[in-house]
């Protein structure tokens, strides 16, 4: 089993190389279908998910409440996704989203200005000009978004195993490049690790079901048995508890769930 | 690094076949050093294996083998069996035709000229084509899309593209989807020919081009 | 049959993948011998060369005619190097040199910060706050090199075709990838690609042997044709330019010199 996530700038053909790879390989392809499950799943709006997944916060604004339960609802529809199968990831943030896996190969697919130029002008059919001016602005946006939200640049290749240029190696050569890379040992699932997947999805899961009750709610979770950390302030309303009691009946995968108080901190993700 | 460090030596000797070849081909010299022995054909690279094939085959009696070239018999550019090679020339400015078909036919090659790519495709359902020279860009088809059906109606032509609008890109794709060889214009036409000899001999026939 | 032009980050043993790579391929290797070749080729210490390369540590960002005079010195030994074919060359900087040459695969190796500070402190026996700061501030002294040299970041990963973390991939993979990537097709020599960098190295070299009496000189070739652009050679069209007219013609491969 391996998960492949493809990272790319808008117009770079990164989707295009997703779903060759994908096809060669016989894996699920997916992206915008996790907005579409965590929009059903969490009653949410599709276009909310979306504005919280990709636009930089303003000036005024700040990532409020809605924002984080907004992005932990996605990645728990991604991590419920990939954790059935093989799967290749071209959506947004796959690299931040599924960072807590280990041995997910994380591409990024680059391509020169001047290409995405053309691409956006032949898809849209705008000028140059504006094609320019969009592409700076989504640019900006989503490196805004990475940095505000996970002090990281989106343009940093450390982040990635692979970067990929694909106006030089061209989209057959970064899909051959892809397949050669993701059938070797490092990136291969052992049973170790797709049980941690299990987990990770179960702990993001009941995470994003408590976030409107306690927005510093972190949740753990081994082998089905989870741990909920909340501050001691927020137990007061008795609601954390009966969202609970509701998830340990409603959810597949918990054998088991407690809640632990944290004396007084603020803490960070799970 | 590695742990020897080679001297740095002659650069001649260091001079690859194919630097050899275009040294001759801008020379102007008649005879681009492709005799029936073939032994100064050894080379290192993919693209002129069936040298290394030829010579090697050579030193064990003059065997053919599939893609090297048969010892030298009868006239240029004739295979084993007497057959001329037949070249497609597709471009849309009628001077690379003009220009090329005359010296191709006169070093012995069977040539056709073409302006339209659908029409030389059409002729492709006709006659097979030992080697194809197409332009990259035209109006109706891009040199991409005919070299992909050029291929799929005879896998063992050699596609030669030239344009005047080269670019690595470009180059990279060309040969991503089979191309021989791809050349930028302008050229001279000797440098084809020596790319046309190397097609040629790629393709089991002696390629001694005047 | 490519060549291969490996970057890598410091502490992230490309030195290592180099060497492999290049025996897997059947290469020759180069590094460090390119900057000697230079340095005896064109009569500049080497110290002096690595300085104005960026490659020493006592390396000054201050531009300079003599900064651009032995860069230039660099990039001739380098594509001499290349044009000859099945080489691999490890540098920091090299991948810079060689542009728009379809057959050359430019890598760059790099791993995750924490991976390589900590390599660091086990090489050096640094403390880890100390071999974090180092790495910084060699990594923006290089960018900044770039930047003030050649008017672009040359670290960044749209100036190569691959950019390889090794902290998942490892060492072995990593190998294993660059090697299957350079024997791919696409990386084939064909003739325009070989035209290129034989018009490279041409003009390279001519640039190399004006470069001390004419230093805004430039210049391109094709095919064996010379263009030299230089204002204190297009001022004086008849002595000097007659002059250098005839070096130029001297030199292997030119077959014509043109004056802009």
């Amino acid at each position: 089993m391996a998960i492949i996530t493809i990272s790319r700038g808008s117009y770079s053909k990164g989707k295009e190389v997703a779903e060759d790879v994908a096809t060669r390989l016989g894996y699920r392809c997916i992206s915008r279908e996790v907005l579409l499950e965590a929009s059903e799943r969490f009653s949410v709006p599709e276009v909310r998910l979306l504005h919280a997944m990709h636009d930089g916060p303003s000036v005024l604004e700040r990532f409020g409440h809605g924002t984080a339960s907004y992005i932990a609802y996605v990645q728990s529809a991604l991590l419920d996704s990939v954790r059935k199968d093989n799967a290749v990831y071209h959506g947004l943030a796959g690299h931040i989203l599924l960072k807590e896996i280990e041995s997910v190969l994380r591409v990024r697919i680059i391509a020169d200005l001047q290409t995405r130029i053309l691409v956006l002008s032949g898809r849209e059919n705008v000028g140059r000009s504006e094609a320019r001016k969009m592409i700076s602005r989504i640019d900006e946006e989503r490196r805004k978004w990475s940095r505000r939200l996970h002090g990281v640049d989106p343009w940093d290749p450390s982040l990635y195993d692979l970067v990929i240029s694909i106006d030089k190696i061209g989209v057959q050569g970064a899909v051959d490049l892809i397949c050669q890379t993701a059938a070797q040992a490092p990136f291969v699932l052992s049973d170790t690790a797709r049980r941690e997947i299990e987990d990770l999805a179960l702990a993001v899961s009941v995470r994003s079901h408590l976030l409107e009750i306690d927005q510093n709610v972190t949740v753990a979770s081994e082998y089905g048995n989870v741990l909920v950390y909340t501050k001691a302030t927020d137990r007061g309303s008795g609601r954390l508890e009966e969202r609970v009691e509701w998830l340990a009946g409603n959810i597949e995968g918990i054998n088991n769930i407690e809640i632990h108080t944290r004396p007084g901190r603020t803490s960070s993700d799970a | 690094m590695a742990d020897e460090k080679k001297p740095k030596g002659d650069k001649k000797s260091k001079f690859d076949d194919w630097m050899v070849r275009i040294s001759f081909a801008e020379a102007g010299e008649s005879d681009l050093g492709f005799d029936a022995t073939g032994v100064e054909l050894k080379t290192k690279l993919a693209l002129d294996k069936v040298m290394v094939m030829k010579s090697e085959r050579v030193e064990e009696g003059n065997e053919q083998v599939e893609g090297g070239a048969a010892k030298a018999a009868g006239s240029p550019a004739e295979d084993r069996v007497g057959q001329k090679l037949r070249i497609m020339i597709l471009d849309d400015e009628p001077i690379v035709g003009k220009r090329l078909a005359p010296t191709l036919t006169k070093s012995g090659f069977e040539v056709e000229v073409f302006l339209n790519p659908k029409e030389a495709l059409e002729r492709m359902d006709e006659a097979e084509f030992d080697i194809v020279v197409t332009d990259f860009r035209m109006d109706e088809l891009d040199g991409i899309e005919v070299l992909e059906q050029i291929l799929s109606k005879c896998q063992h032509t050699r596609v030669i593209l030239i344009t005047g609008y080269a670019t690595v890109e470009v180059a990279r794709e060309a040969l991503m989807k089979g191309a021989f060889d791809f050349i930028a214009k302008p050229f001279k036409p000797r440098d084809l020919k020596a790319v046309i000899n190397k097609a040629a001999l790629s393709l089991g026939h002696t390629g001694k081009l005047d | 049959m490519s060549v291969v032009v490996i970057s890598s980050d410091s502490f992230c043993r490309g030195d290592e993948i180099a060497a492999r790579v290049a025996e897997d391929l059947g290469y020759d290797a180069l590094g460090p011998e390119i900057e000697a070749a230079a340095s005896a080729d064109f009569g500049v210490p080497l110290e002096k060369l690595r300085q104005a390369l960026g490659s020493s540590l006592a390396f000054s960002i201050r531009p300079s005619r003599a900064r651009k005079r032995r860069v230039t010195y660099f990039q001739a030994s380098l594509i001499s190097a290349l044009s000859r074919g099945d080489v691999l060359y490890h540098g920091e900087i090299g991948h810079m040199f060689v542009a728009g040459v379809s057959h050359v695969l430019k890598v760059k190796v790099t791993a995750d910060p924490q991976d390589r500070v900590a390599r660091r402190m086990e090489l050096e026996k640094l403390p880890e706050a100390r071999a974090r700061d180092l790495l910084l501030k060699e990594g923006g002294r290089r960018q900044k090199w770039f930047i003030d040299v050649l008017g672009v970041d040359g670290t960044d990963a749209s100036a190569f075709d691959l950019v390889i973390n090794l902290t998942q991939i490892g060492v072995d993979s990593a190998c294993k990838t660059i090697g299957q990537t350079a024997r791919d097709v696409q990386f084939r020599p064909v003739t325009y690609s070989i035209r290129t960098i034989r018009d490279h190295e041409l003009a390279c070299r001519i640039r190399a042997r004006l470069i001390k009496d004419y230093p805004d000189v430039e210049v391109t070739a094709r095919g064996g044709e010379v263009s030299i652009r230089s204002r204190p050679l297009a001022k004086d069209k008849r002595k000097r330019a007659s002059s250098v007219r005839n070096l130029v013609l001297g030199m292997e491969g030119v077959t014509y010199v043109l004056f802009e």
